[in-house]
Formats: structure tokens, sequence, C-alpha cells
């Protein structure tokens, strides 16, 4: 049985992971630098390893749609096209993109909330909403959007056993904006529940956040004043939208930084000793929980019956169209 | 008030007229590539129409800002009704 769209049999190598040290990441994401402040095994499993569940995480393939028909509608506008036509590349992707070539069938979901029906929707009421944003993209100096916007970039940090090699920072930032004279990314989150306070609250601490906004400090050399999150509450039959700043502070930011050079010690201890360490005060709703349920020895078999191998490596660039 | 491929839909007259998904439904199933514009302005209109649809209600407060039902709670099991052994249960 070949293995689903965007997996492979054996895993390729990844261009992020040293060549000299074996498990040890150069290149750090927020996916992967969050997972291994949620539990090192889970990262030796999903990052390491490749090892995702066998069919695409909903939530997941959700939000790739709705921030895919995103960066389609923002570059159709920096180009020129009207707002109908814009909404129209994003439409025609949206609907490409949640077809499966393969079998000749629309994307299936088992979360009534998110579907290939209610990601259309989202993406159609979404742009009506913002239609007249108030916030502006920002146009790069090569004339292009800045959305999706890939970055990376060398921090001053060095593993200890590779003193001439240093640990980048790499991700994409979704869209950066003008308001008011202030700069700010701007982020779609989706979710099935209702956007309140509580919701922009649960940004702060955020690891994602935090690193989007030193990335947009550094690469952009930007004074990025924090983030624009905009809400998404999915429904069976209704989106709504809400948007909320989550601030980053300098001093937050700096913390985080420091805090990082631990992390990545940490990284470096586990890759030289070949042993992540699992965490097992957060195993509550992670999908390896059965694995680690079982004895190690038997851990291997029972993630080749359950789960596909593809391959995470941040140094490899998307969405720049 | 059916929608023909070739006419966007008529102006409704009833603006609390049930939403119709399943007027939708033939083209989410086509292969995307068969989609024309004229369809995909379709599908726009469509949607909008229920936005509008639900943006009425939300307004007549006929659908309040409700928390979307999660996933149900794991609760303990209920447990048996006790029962008291009496003499007749040893079967002497």
């Amino acid at each position: 049985m070949s293995p689903p769209e965007g997996t492979q049999s054996e895993p390729r190598p990844n261009s992020s992971f040293s060549t000299s040290v074996p498990g040890l990441q150069l290149a750090w994401d927020s996916t992967s630098l969050g997972t291994f402040k949620e539990c090192p095994r889970k990262y030796k499993f999903t990052i390491i390893d490749g090892w995702v569940p066998r069919f695409l995480n909903v939530h997941f393939k959700f939000g790739l749609v709705v921030h895919g028909a995103r960066e389609r509608y923002e570059h159709a506008i920096a180009s020129g096209a009207s707002y109908d036509d814009a909404v129209d590349v994003a439409l025609k992707w949206a609907l490409e993109d949640t077809w499966d070539r393969r079998t000749g069938r629309p994307w299936i979901s088992d979360l009534p909330q998110k579907t290939r029906f209610t990601a259309i929707r989202t993406i159609v009421w979404f742009l009506d909403e913002f239609r007249n944003d108030p916030l502006r993209t920002v146009i790069l100096a090569n004339g292009k959007p800045a959305v999706e916007l890939s970055f990376r970039f060398e921090t001053d940090i060095a593993p200890l056993g590779i003193p001439t090699e240093r640990f980048l920072l790499c991700g994409h930032l979704d869209r950066v904006v003008e308001h008011e004279g202030s700069i700010y990314i701007n982020d779609i989150k989706t979710t099935k529940s209702t956007i309140d306070s509580s919701f922009f609250a649960g940004f702060s601490p955020d690891n994602q956040l935090t690193l989007y906004t030193l990335a947009g400090k550094v690469v952009l050399a930007l004074p990025i004043r924090g983030i624009m999150v905009d809400g998404a509450q999915v429904a069976v039959t209704f989106s709504r939208f809400l948007r909320g700043i989550v601030p980053r502070h300098e001093e937050t930011i700096n913390e985080w930084y420091r805090e990082l050079q631990l992390w990545l010690r940490q990284a470096e201890l586990y890759a030289h000793e070949q042993l992540w360490p699992g965490n097992d005060k957060a195993c509550f709703r992670c999908q390896f929980r059965d694995i680690c349920a079982k004895p190690p020895a038997a851990r291997e078999q029972w993630l080749e019956a359950g789960f596909v191998r593809r391959t995470w490596d941040p140094l490899q660039a998307r969405g720049d169209i | 008030m059916a929608n023909t491929p070739n006419q966007p839909p008529a102006n409704l007259t009833n603006p609390l007229a049930e939403a119709r998904p399943d007027s939708l439904a033939r083209y989410f199933a086509m292969d995307p590539l068969d989609l024309t514009r004229q369809d995909r302005d379709i599908i726009v209109a469509e949607l909008r129409r229920m936005r509008q649809l639900w943006t009425q209600q939300e307004a007549a407060g006929a659908t309040r800002a409700t928390r979307v039902p999660g996933a149900p709670k794991d609760k303990p099991a209920k447990q048996p009704p006790k029962r008291t052994m009496t003499i007749e249960d040893l079967d002497l």
C-alpha cells in the first residue's frame, strides 16, 4: 500500500540536522522547538524519526488550507487583481488543494467543524469580513507582499561540541502588516471554540508567536510591536471572526532568547547521549501515548503499524511564490 | 428555488429561509479542475447568501454566541447499585 500523500516509506536525509552528531538539530523552527519543549521523546518520534499519524491531522490540514488561500489572495491583490478576482484565485487554489488527485475524491474529514466545506466557507467569509482591512500588508523591496514569508537567521549560539557551527532559527511569517504607524505580524488561528479574551490570552506566553516577533525584528529590521491574531471560530453552520493584539515586550523576547540557549544545550546533550527522555506529565492527548505505554523494545513495530514517515525539515522553504 | 448551473442564485424574498448547503454539493463533488469561473462565482454567491442569513439570525438573537459543543468529557462509569447479600445467596 502506498504511503499517504506527503509521506514516504523511508525517512529522507534532513538538512536541518548535523552531519557529525546524529540527532542534533541545527536549524529549528517553532514546530520542532515547541515539540522539543513539550516532550523530548515526542520530538524524537516526530521530528528526528519523522513519524506522524497515518491520517494527516485535521487541524493541521485545515490550517494549511486557510493560510494558503489567504496567501494566494494577498499575492493576487499585490499583483493588481480586483477583489473578486483575488477571491477567485484563493477559492480555486483551496478547492484544488482539498481534492485528492490520487483517489479522485475530495479531502474527507471526520471532524464536522473542520471539513472541506467549512474551510472554503471560512475562506470566503474571512476575506469578505476583512475586505476593507485597516491592516496594510507590508510590501517588500522586491515588490512582493510580506505574506508566508520564509525566514532563516543564524543565532549566536553554538553547539558546545561544534564551536564552528551556529544554531539557526527558521520559519514562515504569515503576514507582516502596518497599522497606525506600527508593524505587526498578522496570523490566522482557527478554532472550534468561542473566541473571547481568554482565547487571545492563551497566546502569552507562546513559543511560536515569540519566535515570530523575534524573527520579524531580526530579519526585517522592523520594530515589531507584536502579533495581530485573527481568530476564526469554525462551527458546523457558521464561521465567526475576531481580531486581537498579542503584545510582545522586548524583555519577554530577550528572556525567551536567553532560555533558548538552555533548551538547545539540552537538545545537544540528548543527541550525545542518544536518549531523549519522555515528559510523562505531557501525555494528555499525545498521539504517541499508546506507543510510550509499550515497552521500549516493542515501540518500533507499533510505530510502523500505526504511523507513517515524513521529513520535517525547517530549512525547506515553502510559500515563496 | 433551485440554482441552475448557468444562472446565479435569484434574490431571496424570505431572508430567513434555510441555508441550503446541498445546493453546493454538486460543485463540491466535482473535480475542481472541471469547475469554471462561473461555477466558482456561484459557490461564492451561495456562501455569501449563507453568511447574510446567519448575520441576520445573529442580529435577531436567534443564534446566540454559544460555545460550540466540544468533545464529550470523559465521565466515570456509573457504579452498579450495591446489592446486599442475603442468606438465600448462599444456597444452603
